[in-house]
């Protein structure tokens, strides 16, 4: 058996592992964290804001048009559903695989996860003209005839994919908390930490009866959500490959879109977990490089499918025949739109090649840079899907370009405060790594564990 | 949950009778009602909770659950009740006989544009016109209308209409100080006042009402007044020409219908030359039938819309347009010894410098020879025309001579040109204005009363606005306070011409009658009662112009003498003019009669010597959409496309590619361009098909006072008009273009200018069609695994002949005003947000320096496998049982699915909230029938879906069965060509379905797709002598 | 509703959430009110209640500026819709009648029915039309500007007044009868009887 390094560094006794845990919590905000929050939060209620304007003036304030009916508003939603795949991949499939490792970064995975889902969801539902009457994509008995809603259509088949994705996640997030909920409970000094952590851990008491209950939960969820993981993106890519547009129509997109959230996921989850060890330095011990390191090689390889797929696709629309998909590929790489094509491929394929250099793969600084070109990539990616097929299609007389106009900025730019302010405040708030799981795989990888 | 329980039970309770008036019926009240009961069951079964009832027996709970629950919403659905829009029905105190509230009346009448004379139907919805139809009764236009003519109701409702006279108090130097409101009484008395001291000119464009010639000319006999009539698209070098060759002043009537081989030298007469729809129907008339179709040549130095319809287009610039023409006659009359001239000397004399200019031309030898042998071989049955202000240039007259002189040389003068046939409104002459001037600067001109022309906006560069500074006084008649009220001294607005009665004439004996279709809205007054009253209060003037009360007694009483004695036919007046306003329009028989030829005056020829030219040449034209600057507040206009370079709320200078890349201009650079001592700024338009030599600007733009929505639109070329002693010179002239650092936006409906070797349009040549009806049309196998919808009833479809629609886009703005279709502006048409539910694509065919033109209408294609249906979440977008693609606004939430997913993008989508823009009173000019659709929802083209439905429930009342034709939808209703046909596709003897069936040349957009539409295009044909190598695919400039 | 029980009964509030039937009911109260908001509280049951027409204004009854009797009229004088409502069978929309068609008889009829006594209603009739004047009815039956719904066509099928209006000659003042919701419509249309359109652009364009 090869010999493997720990999972946790540092020799620790449960109580201390414990007591670093929750230390973010129970100690007074950083500078530097107050200084993130409050900014996140300004970004937040500038977003806010600019959602009102548009939704009260309407679509035409953003870039939207004929023939480019989509724009930022689907672009930036497909790319934080893709973000949102990493945490339930990690905590549900690599739990069923027994994985040891993710138990440290599980937690903020899937918090990561919740987060971006909820700042997805709401670009479906604002994207639309009339956004009051969003309800009428939900199927309920009404006075028109009744009137129900279009089950064929990919949109709707959308609005119940996220929604029970949102769900489920947050449900198994949640049931993951409740024992470090009760940790925090017992260890509080004030009444009000008390009540709360208290109504929060749902009465745990941590009695085997407890445990045996939650093991059992924790399993169903683990294995209900993972097809969900390989489901949501599934669908989301339905929007695009359903339809008939040359680009869009395409076979590969299931996977191609899973690999690539997950690819996208794995980027962020890096990104964020490098700052959550500078914020944290306690975290270090927990979240160690190995860690990094295999989440890396997962990019790397993620990587490397959405890579396949974009060559695939060419290959594809040229073997097809079909003069439109033909058009439209070229028109990918070397029309009015090419500058996103090339970044898309140097950000998603080129740029993780690094990381087939060990030195690179657990060099911090590097990953976190390269981290960042995946998401830049990655939201690219959306980019050219969906402006460069639509501008340019069947008839040339259609034939346009975006529109880009400042909302369509401080829209995308501003789905990042919300993000961001949910996320700092979990870091605050609520253990961000499972005590109950780390402290059994504490002695993984020390020889002679035993005595 | 309490209060709402003893609600239901009081209402229980109490009697019936008083619960009569409660917002709901209580559960026992229904109780006994039968009807109710099965309502209630019908309406149970649809129900989706209909599974609690069916195994109610079993469950009970859930229902009774339900029950109590809903009970507890009761107290939300009482507080819901009271609140309710009150609105109030005030029905008339005397009912009028022909008004039937919700159905729409249609009042015979008519309008002209200029010269041109168009039969109106006008639709008028309980006293208000929404909408304006051909009148198939009009001998010339036959029920076509020009896009302008349709969007002239507009002007009716243009907010910014004078609301009744007005006053300008000026200062010394004549400018406009102040306005205030006069009363009619204060101006008719300074009126008299003033013209008792003589001196007097009557100003006018060019009158097509006989009548209102009448007054006039009464008018000017009483006060010995002088009679000046001017516009700046005046065919004064036509008549010129005339004059010189056949010795009588007319503009004569083409017969482009008769004509085999038609060359026309920069006439424009498709576009905006004297009748472009009389013109173009006649044209459509001889090319329906692809195996007779005529042929059309044009030597084009802009390029115009019969440039783009042209089987063989040549660019030229003004300078060659002699060359062109004498060229001809000297291979037909010369080389070839043809015709009656053949012999004569002092023509081969005048036609011996011309011999070889087909060399310098922009066409190939065999090009040329096949066209000159064409002419002779179709002698008496082809037709050359020139003219235009592209023909206005310093050697218009020796253009017009040389026209003339082939016309008469093959024949064709009596037969294609019938001088016998008058244009009798076309006075307008550059010389008579010059004149004017000169008197008003002598100071012999006391006071000046304008009517129906703008010449301070469109005479510019002539000094007539200095001139007119030394008249004592001046009436202005327009609308509105514009460049020339500026310098009015008195506004005394006229009606609109849909608010009074009135006559025209065009050509000599096709008159149609003119009656008002709504009250006059403002205090306004017909400028014809206006000479009349001061006639009277001055007591001169002939009896029949003093004594009438109204210019309605002076038309009959003018009818009555001078045109019932001519067109009665025995019957008595008041049948005579009953009949005529129940038609439209009279005399339409003279339109055939054959006419004789007349002998050319060889000598005049002599005068033609051959054109020194060199550098750039200035081309100034109008646009079809915007002719000479009137009307040019009307927002659909500014918003319809210009035909051939799809720019919208611009005009620009067009330059060819070469001059383009020679002198680094690119789309959007502002040039400046100098004529002599004039400059005007102008962004560049780069042009296919251009000649190198040649900067294209067109006129009737950059308005400064036309209103709100033109101004600043565009600048005023008409500043580029050199005015001379012999009249103006509009094209032709040096012009010097300078590239300035300045930069703009043109803002253009469409992008990309190339099929990119698609099968969009499909295009074949005469030849081709004749071996092969199919030609360039092979069909694509098809096979899919579905059957498709059945259609029991009726299954609507359309058909486009690609080969008569000429891109006139007459049907853009009849759709437009059909369908209250919203105006979004340049700014928004720069970002693709353009409204228009049917557009016309314009592709770039063969090389970019001699690049072809073809047009395509394309609306909603009503598709059986319609990809925008399957991917509505809401189901906002549906098939009908009839094949049409139901767009249902109301359901609509605007997630813009379909858009993105239907191949041919005729999707619209309201980005803003444009039914609130909409100013009172243009309001008035929407359509009851159709839905005006809130922000945040698609629309698109419903096949007139109102109109279908009109036409079935007339049918229904009248119980018979719908007949092919009953139904006209917008934009087949106002084609002049006839391209667009709608109908049943299930009646197999419909001519839909003959041509689906049948044509060879009809052929589905984008068939290999399989989205099955409903319309059918059709082949076009070009007639351009060529074997194969002209492919229906695209290529060249993009 | 929730909210409300919180605050009357508490204590209750506890036994529901316990029990596993009451959660249910809860459970299904939220969603009953979710749909009830969402149809325009509409719906079968409410229907039986009487308690349907919120939003539809059923049986909305105005005072009109004349206590016109169409008891009395179509009633008990026995005259046609169509004399007054002439324009019905060829138009979509029905006409209110003009005043000179009241007047046709009112220019005898002056009197309360049966009685020697002027009628004070008749008078504001007569008044109106010598100032030439006209009476501002309040509208009873309004369908949305997006639905197009056509009279004449109705007619023309044979389907009489009052399915849609009601027993108008029972109506001392005219009230709305139908709730004359869409789905009031489409049932209509959908018996196969009528052989009625079922199109959407049959009432929207």
């Amino acid at each position: 058996m090869i010999k493997r390094n720990q999972l946790v560094l540092g020799n620790k006794s449960l109580k201390q592992i414990t007591e670093d845990i929750v230390a973010p919590l129970e100690r007074l905000p950083s500078k530097g964290w107050l200084g993130m929050f409050l900014s996140a939060k300004a970004l937040f209620l500038f977003y806010i804001i600019a959602i009102a304007i548009v939704v009260s003036t309407g679509m035409g304030l953003l870039g939207v048009n004929h023939p480019v009916g989509w724009g930022t508003m689907i672009i930036t939603f497909v790319f934080w559903i893709g973000i949102g795949h990493a945490g339930t991949l990690i905590s549900a499939v690599l739990f069923l695989f027994r994985q040891k490792w993710r138990t440290s970064v599980a937690r903020t995975a899937e918090a990561m996860t919740v987060f971006a889902v909820m700042t997805a969801g709401l670009f479906p539902l604002m994207h639309t003209g009339r956004p009051w009457l969003d309800f009428w994509l939900f199927p309920y008995p009404n006075q028109r005839g009744p009137l129900w809603v279009n089950f064929r259509s990919p949109l709707l088949w959308d609005v119940f994919a996220v929604s029970t994705y949102a769900t489920v996640s947050m449900v198994f997030w949640y049931i993951g908390l409740v024992p470090d909920f009760a940790t925090i409970r017992d260890r509080a000094k004030n009444n009000i930490r008390r009540i709360v952590y208290g109504a929060l851990s749902l009465g745990w008491r941590g009695t085997a009866k407890n445990w045996s209950h939650y093991e059992m939960l924790y399993l169903l969820l683990a294995g209900l959500s993972t097809p969900l993981v390989l489901s949501v993106h599934t669908i989301v890519s339905f929007d695009f490959a359903v339809s008939n547009l040359p680009g869009w129509h395409t076979t590969i997109f299931p996977p191609y879109f899973v690999a690539g959230a997950i690819f996208s996921g794995f980027g962020m989850v890096v990104t964020l977990m490098t700052l959550v060890r500078i914020g944290f330095p306690e975290f270090k011990d927990y979240v160690t490089i190995d860690h990094m390191e295999v989440m890396n090689k997962i990019i790397m390889t993620t990587g490397l499918m959405v890579g396949y797929a974009y060559g695939s696709e060419f290959f594809i629309a040229w073997y097809s025949g079909n003069a439109y998909e033909r058009y439209a590929f070229i028109n990918r790489a070397m029309g009015p739109y090419a500058w996103s094509y090339w970044i898309m491929i140097s950000c998603n394929v080129i740029i993780p090649q690094l990381f087939w250099f060990r030195k690179f793969r657990r060099s911090i600084p590097v990953m976190f840079v390269v981290s960042i070109f995946v998401n830049i990539g990655m939201w690219f990616e959306r980019f050219v899907i969906t402006v460069t097929s639509l501008h340019r299609d069947f008839m040339p007389s259609n034939w346009g370009m975006y529109a880009w106009s400042r909302y369509d900025t401080a829209i995308l730019v501003g789905s990042f405060g919300m993000f961001l302010t949910l996320f700092l405040l979990y870091l605050r708030l609520f253990p961000a790594i499972s005590i109950a799981e780390v402290k059994p795989v504490k002695n993984v990888g020390y020889e002679g564990g035993h005595h | 949950m309490s209060e709402t329980h003893n609600e239901n039970t009081s209402a229980a309770n109490t009697p019936a009778s008083v619960r009569d008036t409660k917002y709901w019926m209580s559960l026992e009240q229904w109780g006994g009602d039968p009807e109710f009961q099965k309502l209630a069951e019908t309406e149970f079964m649809s129900s989706p909770l209909r599974e609690g009832a069916e195994n109610e027996g079993q469950d009970g709970w859930a229902r009774r659950e339900f029950l109590k629950l809903m009970g507890a919403s009761l107290a939300m659905a009482t507080a819901g009740c009271i609140r309710r829009p009150v609105q109030k029905i005030v029905p008339y105190n005397k009912q009028p006989e022909e008004v039937t509230h919700g159905v729409s009346n249609f009042y015979t009448s008519t309008w002209s544009d200029g010269v041109e004379t168009f039969g109106l139907l006008v639709k008028s919805r309980e006293g208000r016109p929404t909408k304006v139809e051909g009148n198939p009764n009009h001998a010339l236009s036959k029920g076509g209308l020009s896009a302008r003519a349709q969007a002239h109701i507009l002007s009716l409702y243009d907010p910014e209409r004078l609301q009744g006279p007005k006053r300008n108090l000026q200062n010394k130097e004549r400018t406009n100080r102040d306005t205030i409101s006069a009363k009619w009484e204060d101006i008719d008395a300074a009126a008299v006042k003033q013209l008792k001291k003589g001196g007097v000119v009557v100003l006018t464009g060019n009158l097509t009402s006989p009548a209102t010639r009448a007054v006039v000319s009464d008018f000017c006999q009483g006060f010995k007044a002088q009679h000046v009539v001017w516009e700046p698209l005046a065919h004064d070098e036509i008549r010129e020409g005339q004059k010189a060759a056949f010795g009588d002043d007319v503009v004569p009537y083409y017969r482009f219908d008769e004509a085999k081989v038609i060359v026309s030298v920069d006439a424009d007469f498709l576009g905006t030359w004297i009748a472009p729809t009389t013109f173009t129907k006649q044209f459509a008339e001889g090319r329906k039938n692809p195996k007779t179709m005529s042929k059309l040549v044009v030597f084009d130095s802009a390029y115009s819309l019969t440039g783009a319809n042209a089987d063989i287009r040549v660019r030229i610039k003004p300078s060659q347009q002699l060359d062109v023409l004498m060229g001809l006659a000297h291979d037909i009359v010369v080389t070839k010894a043809f015709g009656k001239y053949a012999g004569n000397s002092s023509v081969k004399a005048a036609l011996e410098p011309f011999a070889n200019v087909a060399g310098k031309l922009a066409i190939s030898k065999e090009a040329w020879q096949k066209l000159v042998e064409d002419l002779i071989h179709h002698k008496g049955k082809s037709l050359v025309v020139a003219g235009g202000l592209q023909t206005k240039t310093e050697w218009a007259h020796e253009v017009q001579l040389a026209a003339n002189f082939l016309n008469a040389a093959l024949g064709n003068d009596g037969n294609t040109v019938d001088a016998k046939i008058p244009l009798t409104s076309a006075k307008a002459s550059n010389k008579e204005l010059m004149g004017l001037i000169e008197d008003l600067n002598a100071g012999k001109v006391k006071t000046v009363i304008i009517h129906k022309t703008n010449p301070i906006y469109s005479a510019a560069n002539s000094g007539f606005a200095s001139a007119l500074k030394k008249a004592e006084m001046v009436f202005y008649t327009g609308d509105r306070i514009d460049e020339t009220g500026k310098q009015a001294d008195y506004m005394i607005p006229d009606n609109h011409s849909m608010e009074a009665w009135g006559d025209s004439e065009s050509y000599k004996d096709v008159i149609s009658l003119q009656q008002p279709t709504i009250r006059p809205m403002y205090d306004t007054r017909s400028v014809q009662l206006s000479l009349m009253t001061w006639a009277f209060m001055a007591e001169t003037g002939p009896k029949r112009l003093t004594t009438p009360e109204t210019f309605y007694d002076y038309l009959r009483n003018f009818w009555r003498d001078e045109l019932h004695p001519k067109f009665g036919k025995g019957k008595s007046f008041e049948d005579f003019w009953e009949d005529a306003l129940q038609s439209g329009a009279i005399g339409v028989a003279s339109l055939d009669k054959p006419s004789s030829e007349r002998t050319f005056k060889v000598e005049a020829l002599s005068a033609v010597k051959p054109v020194k030219a060199s550098g750039m040449e200035l081309v100034l034209h109008p646009t079809s959409m915007f002719m000479d600057g009137t009307l040019s507040n009307v927002s659909w206009l500014n918003e319809l496309p210009e035909p051939v370079t799809k720019v919208v709320w611009d005009n620009y200078a067009s330059v060819s590619i070469k001059t383009a890349e020679s002198m680094k201009i690119a789309q959007g650079d502002v040039l400046e361009v100098k004529v002599g001592e004039s400059t005007l700024q102008v962004p560049a338009l780069i042009q296919p098909g251009m000649h190198d030599d040649v900067v294209a600007i067109a006129v009737g733009y950059g308005r400064t006072a036309g209103g709100k929505v033109t101004n600043g639109v565009g600048s005023n070329a008409y500043q580029l008009v050199q005015f001379g002693k012999a009249g103006a010179v509009y094209s032709g002239a040096k012009a010097s273009v300078t590239k300035t650092s300045l930069k703009t936006k043109l803002a253009t409906t469409q992008t990309h200018h190339t099929m990119e070797g698609r099968k969009i349009v499909a295009e074949a040549t005469l030849n081709e069609y004749v071996k092969d009806e199919a030609a360039n049309n092979h069909k694509h196998k098809i096979w899919s695994i579905w059957s498709g919808h059945q259609y029991n009833g009726n299954k609507w479809g359309m058909a486009i002949d690609l080969n008569t629609c000429t891109g006139c886009s007459a049907c853009m703005v009849a759709c437009q005003s059909e369908n209250n279709i919203t105006v979004v502006g340049k700014k928004y048409v720069l970002e693709g947000r353009e409204m228009h539910w049917i557009r016309i694509d314009r592709y770039y065919v063969g090389t970019p320096e001699d690049a072809h033109t073809v047009f395509q209408p394309v609306m909603c294609q009503h598709c059986d496998n319609a990809p925008c249906e399957t991917v509505c979440p809401v189901l906002a977008t549906v098939h009908s049982s009839e094949g049409l693609n139901d767009m249902v606004y109301n359901r609509c939430v605007g997630t813009r699915y379909c858009s993105n997913n239907c191949p041919y993008k005729v999707r619209r989508f309201n980005w803003f909230n444009y039914a609130k823009l909409i100013e009172k009173p243009m309001h008035l000019a929407l359509n009851p029938e159709v839905t005006v659709r809130p922000r945040g929802v698609m629309e698109k083209c419903t096949f007139c879906t109102h109109r279908i439905k009109e036409a079935r429930v007339k049918s229904r009342v009248e119980n018979r069965e719908l007949k092919d034709g009953d139904i006209k939808v917008a934009c087949e209703q106002s084609c002049p060509t006839g391209a667009i046909t709608f109908g049943d596709m299930n009646d197999p003897n419909s001519r839909v379905a003959k041509i689906f069936n049948e044509d060879k040349r009809a052929y589905a957009l984008l068939e290999e797709f399989h989205a099955a539409p409903s319309v059918r295009y059709m082949t076009k044909i070009r007639n351009n002598d060529k074997g194969g190598e002209t492919s229906s695919h695209g290529g060249g400039h993009s | 509703m929730q909210g409300k029980m919180q605050t009357e009964r508490p204590s209750k509030l506890g036994k529901i959430l316990s029990s596993s039937k009451g959660a249910g009911t809860v459970f299904v109260t939220l969603v009953c009110l979710a749909m009830v908001t969402l149809t325009g509280c509409r719906s079968e049951f409410m229907e039986k209640l009487g308690w349907g027409s919120f939003g539809y204004n059923q049986g909305y009854a105005p005072t009109q500026p004349i206590a016109f009797d169409h008891s009395l009229h179509v009633g008990q004088n026995q005259i046609q819709c169509q004399y007054c409502h002439n324009q019905v069978e060829r138009s979509k929309s029905s006409n209110i009648p003009a005043l000179s068609t009241c007047m046709n008889c009112h220019l005898v009829i002056r009197n309360k029915p049966g009685t020697n006594e002027p009628s004070p209603e008749i008078a504001k009739l007569v008044d109106a039309y010598t100032e030439g004047k006209s009476i501002e009815w309040v509208k009873v039956h309004m369908l949305p500007d997006h639905a197009h719904f056509n009279h004449s066509a109705h007619l023309a099928k044979g389907v009489n007044c009052q399915t849609c209006h009601g027993p108008v000659e029972t109506m001392k003042k005219v009230y709305q009868y139908s709730n004359l919701s869409m789905g009031w419509c489409v049932n209509c249309h959908r018996q196969p009887e009528n052989k009625a359109p079922l199109n959407c652009s049959t009432c929207h364009h």
